[in-house]
C-alpha cells in the first residue's frame, strides 16, 4: 500500500487505516522502541505503549505530514525515536559513554552536523547489502544480533563480524585516530 | 571528535532515513498482540475500533465461565461505564444534579449514540443551553423535536469538544462525511450481533468470529467480515454467515477457502435468486500493492458455485449489488501518481469484469458513492461531488489551519464545494447516468416510500466549521434534511424541507 493510499484510508476509515498502519509498520517501530527501552529495563508493555503513542500521534498530526518530503515509515520512526527518548529522559538512566561504544567514529572537529550525517548515511548505503541493513538494524533499531541473523538468514557470529567490519570501514572513510 | 553511528543515525531527519529504511520490513514478534496495539493506538487517538482476532472471543468466554469472574466483570464494566459517563458530563459542562447513577448512564448512552430518546437528555440539553442552540439529530423526544435550536460555536476549543462529544466525533462508517444515512438496525458488538428496533434490542446472537457488515434480504441477514485466522502470522481471511432476521438464529457460517495469506476487504449482496455475490481482495504479501480481486458466488446454503480471480489495481472494495445479468460493484482503483479513484465495475454472472465506468466528467471534481439501491429494476447511486476548483476552500485549510468554529464563510464555501448527485444505472449493462443534482449539500440514503416512489434524502449544509484536532482537514457541521421524491421514470415529484438535522464531517 502506498503512503498516499494509507493516508486516504486513515482519513476515510480511520479504524481500518489503523489496522493497516499497524500491520505495515508495527514491527519496525516495535523493534526500534524495544532497542532503546530494553537496555534501560523497560518491559514489553512500555514498548507497546510507546508504539501505540507513535501511531496515535501520527494520526492526530496528519495535517502537518507532507508525503512529498519523506515516507510515512521514516516519519513514524522519528516520532517513535523521540517518544522513546522522552521515556528514557524521565528516568534518567545512565547513558553509555561514547568512549566505550563499539560504533564510535572519529570525525573532524570542524565537521558540520548535517553534512556529517549526509556523509555517514551515504557511506552506510554504499556498504552494500547485507552490511548496510545490518548496521541500520543494529545501531538504529537496536536489534540484537540473533534477531538480525534470523531476519537475514545469517549466523549471529556472521552478523557481529560484518557489523564490526562495516564500522571499521566507516572509521577509515572518516579518517582520524582514536 | 568522537561520534557514534547510533547517535548520528538518531539525529537523522525522516527524509534522511528514507533510503536506509526502504527495504527493511519487520513483523511484530509472535508474542505481541497486533490487535491490542491497534486498539491501544486507536483509543489514544479517539478512533472507534473493533477487535478482529478470534482470540478475544476465547478470552471473554474463559472469563465469563468463572462465576466470581462474572460478578467482578459486571461490577467493573458498570463502574467503567459510570466513570465514562461522569467524564462525559464533566467534559460537556452538564449538571448531574437530580440524576441517579442509572439516569446518568442512560443519558450518557442516549447522547453518545445520538438517539435522544430520553426526556432526561432533552431536559439536560435545555438546562445547559444558556445562549447556545442545539440541533436535534436522529430520533428525538417530543420535548426536543420542534425546538429550533443549534449549538452556537465560538472559537473556544471547549465548545468544539462539546460538539464532537455530543454528536459523535467519529460517526459510524455509514455516516462518514455525510448525513441522512438511515439508522442501522444491526450492530456488531465484539463477536455478537445485535438487532434493534426503536433503540430497543430485538435479539442478540453470538457469532463464531467478529464480523464487519451486513445485508438484509427476504428475512435473512447476510453478514461478513475478515478476522485473524492465523495468529502466528496475523494472516486474515474472510468469513460469511447467514442469520434468520426474525430471531437471530445462525443458519450457516463458513470461512472462505483461499490460497492467499490475506483475503479481506469483503463486500457482499444477495440477488433475486437468493444467491450471494462477494468480492474480496487477496494477497500473500501485505506490503505489496499487487492484489487479486476475487469474486465468489455462493448458493443459499453457503456453497461456492463460482469463483473467479483477476489481478486489478483495486485497493478498496466499497459495495456491490446485483443486476439482472451479473453484478455491479463500486471500488477504488489505485491510479498512477499515487492517486485513487472510485469506479463502477460491471461483472458478469461469473464475476468477470466486463466494463469499468468513472462517474466524474471533469478533472477538478471527485465523486464518491455513499449509497446504492435498487428501485424499479434499476440501480440508483447517491453520490457526493467535491469540487476542487474552489481556491478559497483550500486557502482556508492551508493558510489558517487553526480551530475555526462555525463561520458563515466556511458554510458558504462548503456549499460551493460540495453537492449531491443522483445517478441511475442501466439494469442490464450497469452503465451510470447522472440525472439530478443539488448544490450545497451532502448526499444521503435512498429509500422507497409507501406510495412506491423513490425518495432521496439530501442534507443542505447549514453550519460548517473546521477543526484540525479531530483529524487532518476535518470539516464538520450540520445539515438540514430535504427529501426529493421521484417516480419510476426519474421525474421529480416533490421536494420537501424537513426539521431533521444531522451532523457531518468530511475532508
Amino acid at each position: 500500500m502506498s503512503d498516499k493510499e494509507l493516508l486516504r484510508l486513515l482519513r476515510r476509515n480511520p479504524a481500518k487505516g489503523f489496522d493497516r498502519m499497524v500491520g505495515l509498520y508495527g514491527g519496525l517501530l516495535y523493534a526500534l522502541v524495544r532497542g532503546r527501552l530494553t537496555p534501560a529495563c523497560y518491559g514489553s508493555t512500555d514498548v507497546e505503549d510507546v508504539v501505540a503513542d507513535t501511531f496515535s500521534d501520527f494520526y492526530l498530526s496528519l495535517s502537518s505530514f507532507d508525503p512529498s518530503r519523506c515516507s510515512i515509515k521514516s516519519y513514524l520512526c522519528v516520532i517513535a525515536r523521540n517518544k522513546a527518548a522522552d521515556v528514557l529522559r524521565k528516568k534518567r538512566p545512565a547513558e553509555l559513554p561514547i568512549e566505550d561504544a563499539e560504533d564510535v567514529l572519529y570525525v573532524s572537529d570542524t565537521a558540520e552536523e548535517s553534512e556529517l550525517r549526509a556523509d555517514v548515511l551515504h557511506a552506510v548505503g554504499n556498504l552494500g547489502e547485507p552490511d548496510s541493513e545490518i548496521l541500520v538494524r543494529k545501531y538504529y533499531l537496536g536489534q540484537p544480533s540473533k534477531e538480525i541473523a534470523h531476519a537475514l538468514s545469517l549466523t549471529p557470529a556472521n552478523v557481529d563480524t560484518r557489523a564490526y567490519r562495516a564500522v571499521e570501514k566507516l572509521r577509515k572513510l572518516f579518517g582520524g585516530t582514536s | 571528535m568522537k561520534r557514534s553511528v547510533t547517535n548520528i543515525l538518531n539525529d537523522c531527519q525522516p527524509q534522511e532515513l528514507d533510503s536506509l529504511l526502504e527495504n527493511i520490513n519487520i513483523t511484530l514478534p509472535e508474542d505481541v498482540d497486533a490487535d491490542a496495539v491497534t486498539s491501544l493506538a486507536t483509543q489514544k487517538a479517539g478512533v472507534v475500533h473493533r477487535r478482529h482476532t478470534a482470540r478475544r472471543a476465547a478470552l471473554i468466554a474463559a472469563c465469563v465461565a468463572l462465576l466470581a469472574g462474572i460478578l467482578v466483570g459486571c461490577y467493573v464494566a458498570e463502574q467503567n461505564e459510570y466513570n465514562s459517563a461522569v467524564r462525559f458530563f464533566d467534559l460537556n459542562n452538564l449538571d448531574t444534579a437530580g440524576l441517579s447513577r442509572d439516569d446518568i448512564k442512560r443519558v450518557y448512552r442516549d447522547m453518545t449514540t445520538e438517539s435522544f430518546s430520553r426526556d432526561e437528555s432533552a431536559e439536560l440539553l435545555l438546562q445547559n443551553s444558556d445562549n447556545k442552540e442545539i440541533y436535534a439529530t436522529g430520533k428525538s423526544t417530543d420535548r426536543v423535536e420542534g425546538l429550533n435550536i443549534s449549538i452556537m460555536n465560538s472559537a473556544n476549543n471547549a465548545d468544539i469538544g462539546t460538539i464532537e462529544q455530543l454528536y459523535g466525533r467519529y460517526p459510524s462508517d455509514d455516516a462518514v462525511g455525510h448525513g441522512n444515512i438511515p439508522d442501522k438496525t444491526m450492530y456488531f458488538v465484539g463477536d455478537e450481533l445485535e438487532k434493534t428496533a426503536a433503540s430497543e434490542t430485538v435479539w442478540r446472537t453470538k457469532l463464531p468470529h467478529c464480523y464487519e457488515d451486513y445485508y438484509i434480504s427476504n428475512g435473512k441477514a447476510l453478514i461478513w467480515g475478515s478476522y485473524i485466522y492465523d495468529t502466528k502470522h496475523d494472516y486474515m481471511h474472510t468469513s460469511v454467515a447467514l442469520i434468520d432476521d426474525s430471531n437471530g438464529k445462525l443458519l450457516w457460517e463458513k470461512t472462505l477457502d483461499t490460497k492467499y495469506n490475506f483475503d479481506e476487504d469483503a463486500v457482499a449482496t444477495i440477488n433475486d435468486n437468493g444467491y450471494i455475490g462477494m468480492l474480496t481482495l487477496a494477497t500473500d504479501d501485505r506490503f505489496s500493492e499487487e492484489k487479486m480481486l476475487v469474486f465468489r458466488e455462493l448458493d443459499d446454503s453457503g456453497e461456492i458455485v463460482t469463483e473467479q480471480e483477476q489481478e486489478q489495481s483495486i485497493i478498496f472494495n466499497n459495495r456491490i449489488t446485483a443486476l439482472s445479468d451479473g453484478w455491479l460493484a463500486e471500488v477504488s482503483y489505485s491510479l498512477p501518481q499515487d492517486s485513487l479513484a472510485d469506479r463502477l465495475i460491471k461483472l458478469s454472472p461469473a464475476g468477470e469484469i466486463q466494463a469499468v465506468w468513472a462517474l466524474e466528467d471533469a478533472d477538478d471534481t471527485e465523486y464518491e458513492v455513499v449509497a446504492m439501491t435498487e428501485y424499479d429494476g434499476k440501480i440508483y447511486l447517491s453520490v457526493q461531488a467535491r469540487w476542487y476548483g474552489s481556491q478559497l476552500y483550500d486557502d482556508l485549510v492551508w493558510d489558517d489551519p487553526s480551530d475555526s468554529g462555525f463561520t458563515d464563510t466556511l458554510r458558504d464555501t462548503a456549499r460551493e464545494v460540495f453537492s449531491s448527485v443522483l445517478f441511475v444505472c442501466d439494469p442490464d449493462s450497469g452503465k451510470p447516468e447522472e440525472f439530478y443534482s443539488v448544490g450545497g449539500t451532502m448526499p444521503g440514503s435512498l429509500s422507497v416510500d409507501d406510495g412506491g416512489c423513490l425518495v432521496w434524502h439530501v442534507g443542505r449544509i447549514v453550519k460548517c466549521g473546521y477543526c484540525p484536532y479531530a483529524s487532518s482537514f476535518t470539516f464538520y457541521g450540520f445539515t438540514r434534511r430535504y427529501d426529493y421524491t421521484f417516480d419510476s421514470d426519474n421525474n421529480k415529484l416533490k421536494e420537501e424541507k424537513t426539521d431533521i438535522f444531522n451532523s457531518f464531517y468530511t475532508i
